[in-house]
C-alpha cells in the first residue's frame, strides 16, 4: 500500500465524489418512489376537477 | 509538444474552467471522505475519549464566552422556536378568523408545529449555535497549528475533534428538541388564549385531539438526523481552514450558508418520505 | 471586583452597538457618501445572497405548501391550495428565509470581512488617516444591506410563489386556475407592503450588528471565529424578535 501523502485518501477523491452522486440518485429515488407510493388514486382531488 | 499543452496553450480559458470544474469535483469528494472516516471514527472516539466529549456536551448545550452569558443553546433554542410558535399562532388565528373557524388554532398548533416549524427551526438554531462554534473552534485550531500538532503526538485529530462533536451533538439534541417542541406548544398556547381570549379549554380540546404522538417520534427523527449533519458540515469547514484569521471568518460564514441549505433540504426529505402523499392525517376520524 | 466586571461586560457591549449604531445614523446624511462603497457592497451581499436564498425557499414553501395540501385535499378544499401557498410564501417564508439569508450569508461575510480588517489593524490604520471608518465602511454596508434586503424579500416570494405552484399542479394535482384564482384571496398589497418593510428592518439590523462585531473583534483566529458565530447567533435572535414585532403591530394596529 502506498504512503499517503497530506490530504490524500485511500480512495481517490473523484471515486467519492461518484459514491456521494450515487447515494444522493439513491434517496432521491427512494423518497419519489416512497411518496408515489402513498398516493390514493381514486379520490377526487378538487371538486371542479 | 503533446496534443494536451497545445489545447492548454491555445484555450486557455476553458482550460480554466476545466480545472476549476475538477477541483469542485474533487472538493466534494474529499467532503464525502471526511465524512465517512468521521463516522466511521465514532466508536473509537466514544471508547477512548469520554472526557472530551462530556466537555464538549457542556461546552454546547450551555455555551462558551459570550454565549454562555445569555444561557447557551438552550435559551437560543428555546427563544428561537418560542418566537416561531408564537408568530404560527398569531398569524394562523387572524387567518382563521377570517372564515370563522378560529377555534382551530388548537389543529394548527399541533399540526403544523411538529411537522413544520419545530425541526426546521431548531436546525436552523443548531447550525446558528453549536454548527458555527464548531467551526470556529476547530479552524482557530487549524490556523494555529494545533491540529498538527495533535497529529504529532499520535492522537487521532479527526476521532479527537470531529467525532466527539458529531457524538457530542446527538446526545445534546435530544434535550434540546424537547424543550424546542415544548416552546413552540407553550408559545402557541399563550398567544391564543392569554393574548387573544380563546377559551383554554376550546384550545385544549382541538390541541390533543389533533396530538399524533407518531409525528411527535418522526419529528425526533429529523432533529437527530439534522444533528448529524449540521455537526459533520460544520467540523468539515473548520478542519479544512486556511488563509489565516480572515479564512477562519469566512469558513465560518460558507458552513452556516452550506449548513442551513443542507438542513432545509433533508428536513424536506424526510418529511416527504414520512408523511408521503397521504399525511398520515384524517380530520374526520 | 471582577466578577461585578464581567457582569457589566454585556451591558457595555449593548451600550457600545447602540452609540455605533447612532453614530452611523447620524453619519449617513453628511456628505461625502461613500457610493463605490455603496454599490460594491450590494454586489457583494446579493452574490453572496442569491445561491442560498433559491436554496432555502424551495424546500421551505415546498414542504409547507406540502403539508398544507394534504389538510385542504382532506376538506376536499383543494381549490384554495393557492390562497393557503400566496399566504405561507409572503407573510411566513418570505421574512422567514431573508432573516436566514441575511443573518447566514450577509451578516457573517460582512463580519468576517471587517474582523479581518480590524485584525490586519487596517481600521486603525485609516483611523491614523483621519478617515471615519464608520463613515466609510459601516454606513454603505448597512444601506447595502437594507436595499439588497428589502428586494430579497420580492425575490423569495416569487419563488416561493412559483415553486408551491409547480409542487401543487404537478405533483398534487391541484386545478391550476383554482390555485391562481386563489392566490389573492386573503392575501393582499398590505401583506406585500408588510414583507418588504420587515426586509428593509432585517437588512439593517443585521448589518449594524455584523459591522459592530467585526469592529470590535480581538484576539487573533479565534477571536474571528467567536466574533462571528456570535454575530450570527445575535442577527438571528434580533432578526426573530423584529419578526414578531413587526407582524404583532400589523395585525393590532390600524384596521
Amino acid at each position: 500500500m502506498r504512503t499517503l501523502r497530506a490530504g490524500q485518501t485511500r480512495i481517490p477523491r473523484g471515486l467519492w465524489t461518484l459514491f456521494f452522486i450515487a447515494a444522493l440518485i439513491v434517496v432521491v429515488v427512494l423518497t419519489t418512489v416512497r411518496f408515489q407510493g402513498t398516493l390514493n388514486p381514486h379520490v377526487p382531488v378538487t371538486l371542479s376537477a | 509538444m503533446s496534443a494536451k499543452t497545445v489545447a492548454v496553450q491555445r484555450f486557455p480559458r476553458l482550460h480554466r474552467a476545466t480545472e476549476q470544474s475538477f477541483k469542485s469535483w474533487n472538493r466534494i469528494g474529499s467532503q464525502m471522505a471526511f465524512y465517512v472516516n468521521t463516522l466511521g471514527d465514532v466508536r473509537f472516539a466514544i471508547a477512548n475519549y469520554k472526557s472530551e466529549m462530556l466537555r464538549l456536551v457542556a461546552g454546547m448545550s450551555l455555551g462558551v464566552g459570550a454565549l454562555a452569558v445569555i444561557g447557551g443553546t438552550v435559551v437560543i433554542v428555546g427563544f428561537l422556536t418560542l418566537s416561531t410558535g408564537a408568530i404560527i399562532a398569531v398569524q394562523g388565528y387572524n387567518q382563521l378568523s377570517g372564515i370563522g373557524v378560529e377555534a382551530l388554532t388548537g389543529f394548527l398548533a399541533a399540526y403544523v408545529n411538529v411537522r413544520i416549524t419545530a425541526p426546521a427551526t431548531a436546525g436552523i438554531a443548531l447550525a446558528a449555535t453549536i454548527g458555527a462554534g464548531a467551526t470556529a473552534q476547530l479552524g482557530a485550531m487549524r490556523i494555529s497549528e494545533e491540529i498538527d500538532a495533535l497529529e504529532a503526538m499520535a492522537i487521532r485529530s479527526v476521532a479527537y475533534l470531529a467525532s466527539t462533536r458529531v457524538a457530542a451533538g446527538v446526545l445534546v439534541v435530544i434535550p434540546l428538541y424537547c424543550i424546542a417542541v415544548l416552546m413552540t406548544f407553550v408559545a402557541a398556547r399563550v398567544s391564543t388564549t392569554a393574548i387573544y381570549g380563546q377559551a383554554t379549554g376550546v384550545y385544549d380540546h382541538y390541541f390533543t385531539t389533533f396530538l399524533n404522538p407518531t409525528d411527535l417520534l418522526w419529528s425526533f427523527m429529523t432533529a437527530t438526523v439534522l444533528a448529524v449533519v449540521i455537526m459533520l458540515m460544520h467540523t468539515y469547514y473548520g478542519y479544512t481552514a486556511t488563509g489565516g484569521p480572515a479564512g477562519v471568518g469566512e469558513a465560518v460564514g460558507r458552513a452556516v450558508r452550506a449548513s442551513l441549505i443542507v438542513s432545509a433540504f433533508t428536513v424536506l426529505v424526510i418529511s416527504l418520505a414520512v408523511y408521503g402523499q397521504s399525511g398520515n392525517f384524517n380530520l374526520s376520524g | 471586583m471582577t466578577g461585578l466586571a464581567s457582569a457589566i461586560r454585556p451591558f457595555r457591549a449593548i451600550g457600545d452597538f447602540f452609540a455605533m449604531s447612532l453614530d452611523t445614523f447620524v453619519l449617513m446624511f453628511k456628505p461625502p457618501f461613500a457610493w463605490r462603497e455603496f454599490l460594491a457592497q450590494s454586489w457583494f451581499v446579493a452574490r453572496v445572497s442569491i445561491v442560498p436564498t433559491l436554496m432555502l425557499t424551495i424546500p421551505f414553501t415546498v414542504l409547507i405548501v406540502f403539508t398544507l395540501n394534504i389538510l385542504l385535499i382532506e376538506f376536499g378544499a383543494a381549490d384554495f391550495s393557492g390562497t393557503g401557498a400566496a399566504t405561507a410564501a409572503v407573510t411566513q417564508v418570505g421574512p422567514v428565509v431573508t432573516v436566514l439569508v441575511i443573518a447566514g450569508a450577509g451578516a457573517t461575510a460582512m463580519c468576517a470581512d471587517l474582523g479581518a480588517r480590524s485584525i490586519r489593524e487596517e481600521l486603525d490604520a485609516m483611523r491614523v488617516l483621519g478617515i471615519n471608518p464608520l463613515h466609510s465602511l459601516v454606513v454603505p454596508r448597512v444601506l447595502a444591506a437594507t436595499c439588497v434586503s428589502t428586494a430579497l424579500v420580492s425575490v423569495v416570494s416569487i419563488v416561493g410563489l412559483a415553486g408551491s405552484f409547480f409542487f401543487s399542479v404537478f405533483v398534487q394535482h391541484v386545478t391550476p386556475g383554482a390555485f391562481a384564482g386563489g392566490l389573492t384571496l386573503l392575501t393582499g398589497s398590505s401583506d406585500v407592503i408588510l414583507g418588504l418593510v420587515k426586509g428593509a428592518l432585517f437588512g439593517m439590523s443585521a448589518a449594524l450588528i455584523a459591522c459592530y462585531k467585526g469592529m470590535s473583534v480581538g484576539g487573533g483566529a479565534q477571536g474571528v471565529g467567536n466574533a462571528v458565530n456570535e454575530t450570527v447567533v445575535y442577527s438571528f435572535m434580533a432578526l426573530f424578535v423584529i419578526n414578531i414585532i413587526a407582524t404583532a403591530i400589523f395585525y393590532v394596529g390600524p384596521k
